[in-house]
Formats: C-alpha cells, sequence, structure tokens
C-alpha cells in the first residue's frame, strides 16, 4: 500500500492530503500577489532593459574583448610543455649527414684539415695498451642506440644518440667486442692508426705547429 | 496581428531563436516570479533576485540551445538551479574565508519567512533544500513528476520518495502544530 502511494505520487491520508491542499492554496495566493506586485514589475523592466542593452552589437564586441584570466595558467603551462617537446625534438636528436663514415678517410682527413686541427692529441695519445675488454657497469649507448633505432622506424630522421660513435670510436667500439674480438680489434687497430697517421702527409708538421704555438 | 499572451512557452521560446526579443519579454515577465519564488529555496530575496536575472540573461543569450520539441519550464529551471548551486558555491568558500556564514543564513530564514506563505514557509523550514525545491516545483509550479525530476538531476523514482518523505514530514509536524487555512 505505501510503495503503491509513492509510486502513485498520491498522499496516504487525510493528513497529507490537507498539507497539499494548503502548499496549493498558499501556491495560487502567492501568483496572484506576484502578478500584482510592483516590485516584480520594476525587477522585469530592469531585466528587459539590460536584453536591449544586450543586444546592442556596441556591447557585444565590448564583451569579446575581455579577457579572462582563467585560462592563462593553463595556457602558460600549454607553451612552456610546447617548447620543451620542441627542445627534444629539434636539438636532442640530429639530421645525420649523408656519405659521413668512420672508415671515410679522405673525410676524416678534411674534418683534422678544416675543423679538428687542435684536436689532432686524440689521434696521438691513441694508446691501445689503456683499454680492457671488460666493458663498464653502464654503458648509456647500449641504452640509447636500441631507444634511437627503434624512434627511426616512425620518422623520417634517423636519430643519433647523445654519445656519438662518430667522435669517439676508440672508446666505445672494445665495449661492444667479446674478448677475442678485442684482441684482434686491438692488434688491427694498431696497424689501422698507423696507416691513418700515415694516410695524413702533414700530420707531423701539424703537430710541429701545435708545439710552437 | 496574435497577442504574445496567447502563444504557450515553447513557440514565445521559437519566435525568440528566430530573433524576436520581443518575444523573449513576454517570457521573461511569464518567468520571473515563476523562478523567483523556485530560487528562494537556495537563499534570501537579493540572491532568488539575483539568479533569476542571471538565468533569464542566460536563457536569452543561449536560447539557440533550447530544443524546440521539449518544454521550456523544464530548461529554464534547469538553468536556474545550477547558476544558484554554482553561485552558493562561491558564497560558501567566501563565508569560510570571512567567517560570516552564520550570520548570512540566519538572516536568509528571517527575510525568507516574509517573501512566501506560512505554509511554504515551515516547509523550507524542516525540508532539505533538494525536497523543499521538489515541493515547489509539483506542488508550486505544477510541474510534472518527470519535469522536476530533469531539473532536480535525479530520477522519477528518487522525486517521489522525496515528495512522500516530504509530506509525510510536513504532515506529522501539522498534526501537532494545527494551522487554518
Amino acid at each position: 500500500m505505501r510503495i503503491k502511494s509513492i509510486l502513485q505520487n498520491k498522499h496516504r491520508n487525510e493528513a497529507e492530503k490537507q498539507v497539499v491542499e494548503k502548499l496549493r492554496h498558499e501556491a495560487h495566493l502567492e501568483k496572484i500577489s506576484s502578478s500584482q506586485s510592483k516590485k516584480y514589475g520594476n525587477e522585469v523592466s530592469q531585466f528587459l532593459d539590460l536584453i536591449k542593452d544586450e543586444s546592442n552589437p556596441d556591447r557585444k564586441i565590448k564583451k569579446n574583448n575581455r579577457n579572462s584570466t582563467f585560462y592563462l595558467p593553463r595556457l602558460a603551462f600549454a607553451t612552456f610543455s610546447l617548447c620543451i617537446v620542441s627542445f627534444l625534438i629539434f636539438k636532442g636528436f640530429e639530421k645525420p649527414e649523408e656519405n659521413k663514415s668512420i672508415q671515410d678517410l679522405s673525410l676524416i682527413e678534411d674534418l683534422v684539415e678544416l675543423e679538428f686541427q687542435p684536436d689532432l692529441d686524440f689521434v696521438k695519445n691513441i694508446n691501445l695498451e689503456n683499454f680492457t675488454w671488460e666493458k663498464p657497469s653502464l654503458d648509456l649507448n647500449l641504452i640509447l642506440i636500441p631507444m634511437a633505432d627503434f624512434g627511426s622506424l616512425f620518422t623520417d630522421i634517423e636519430i643519433i644518440p647523445p654519445l656519438n660513435l662518430y667522435f669517439d670510436p676508440v672508446q666505445n667500439l672494445p665495449n661492444r667486442l667479446t674478448p677475442s674480438e678485442f684482441w684482434d680489434f686491438k692488434k688491427n687497430t694498431r696497424e689501422e692508426i698507423k696507416n691513418f697517421k700515415d694516410s695524413i702527409p702533414f700530420l707531423e708538421e701539424i703537430y710541429q705547429t701545435n708545439r710552437e704555438s | 496581428m496574435q497577442n504574445k499572451e496567447s502563444f504557450s512557452d515553447e513557440e514565445l521560446a521559437i519566435r525568440t531563436q528566430q530573433g524576436g526579443t520581443a518575444d523573449f519579454e513576454e517570457l521573461a515577465k511569464r518567468y520571473w516570479p515563476r523562478l523567483h519564488r523556485f530560487l528562494l529555496t537556495y537563499g534570501n530575496d537579493a540572491f532568488a533576485s539575483d539568479i533569476t536575472q542571471e538565468t533569464l540573461l542566460r536563457a536569452y543569450q543561449k536560447i539557440s540551445y533550447y530544443h524546440s520539441k521539449k518544454s521550456f519550464a523544464p530548461w529554464v529551471f534547469t538553468i536556474a538551479r545550477n547558476l544558484a548551486l554554482n553561485s552558493l558555491k562561491r558564497s560558501k568558500r567566501k563565508a569560510e574565508v570571512t567567517m560570516d556564514e552564520n550570520l548570512t543564513e540566519s538572516n536568509q530564514v528571517i527575510e525568507n519567512d516574509h517573501e512566501i506563505g506560512m505554509v511554504w514557509g515551515k516547509a523550507k523550514q524542516f525540508l532539505s533544500k533538494t525536497a523543499y525545491g521538489s515541493l515547489r516545483l509539483h506542488y508550486g509550479e505544477e510541474l510534472t513528476v518527470k519535469e522536476v525530476a530533469i531539473i532536480m538531476g535525479k530520477s522519477e523514482i528518487a522525486i517521489k520518495v522525496i515528495l512522500h518523505r516530504s509530506r509525510k514530514k510536513l504532515a506529522e509536524y501539522f498534526k501537532s502544530n494545527p494551522i487554518k487555512l
């Protein structure tokens, strides 16, 4: 009975019925008084003036020019994020230059001659006796190179990790060799370095010049 | 030319969508007192007037969103309720800072007793805002349970239960404190 009365939204007893009648009666009186109320009349007329003002195109332009401070922090955060992402994309990764190879002696020659004269000591100071076949505890290239290769699958840009193989060949190569390969590498590299030095005829002159300067 | 008073609310809303500001004036005249009485649920007279104005202004600005096949009253009352609740949230935050909340609430009760009838006043005193609002919309504004449910953001069954409990609570009160109509 109770659930039925709830679902039908009907009063259950005389007391509830009386309450509903009183509520309806008072609401009816309120409607009559409000229709005669000067207060409502004034408020409505004020509102209608506001609407007319709102319809005015000049006001709309003014309203649109209002600056909202609510979006400023979001905008600042979005800009900052965009800068970070742009930096990572364009500065963190470099586009490889074509035909640049570690084995390309002619290119090395050019570099030595034109750009890297002050750094020639790195060739002179190579001492293979200092290298061992043991891998260092953490070689970042082991992590970064597969990541870069994976990234290159989805873009046209070949990603070069920060630890560049080209400018640090001797330190990096042995770390990827097995012990037997390492000893072979060491033996062969001695000869290669000798050949490399011999292949640059003016190398000794440059050493000389550097020492004098 | 047909008199504007003979148009239904929905017809006036559609005419406003087509660019008739004068049609919205008629709607504003009809709905101002209705919205004001409903908004007394959430605050005092000044609060109700402010939100009524804001509601009708918002309705006028967003009239293009009104769906012509649906009833106009639930749409505008829903705007009113949402604006009132948002305003209350903001004022509550301010009151927390000024520690003035109790003073404001006590003033509201005194002022509201002058604005609404005695039975409605008691209902406001004993019932929650949701219950009073539902009662006001159903018995005061004569909206259907379905329309009340849409406005209050509840299911029809929930509104029926709220109305049942409200009736029962008021009946119990007036049983012990009888009044004459």
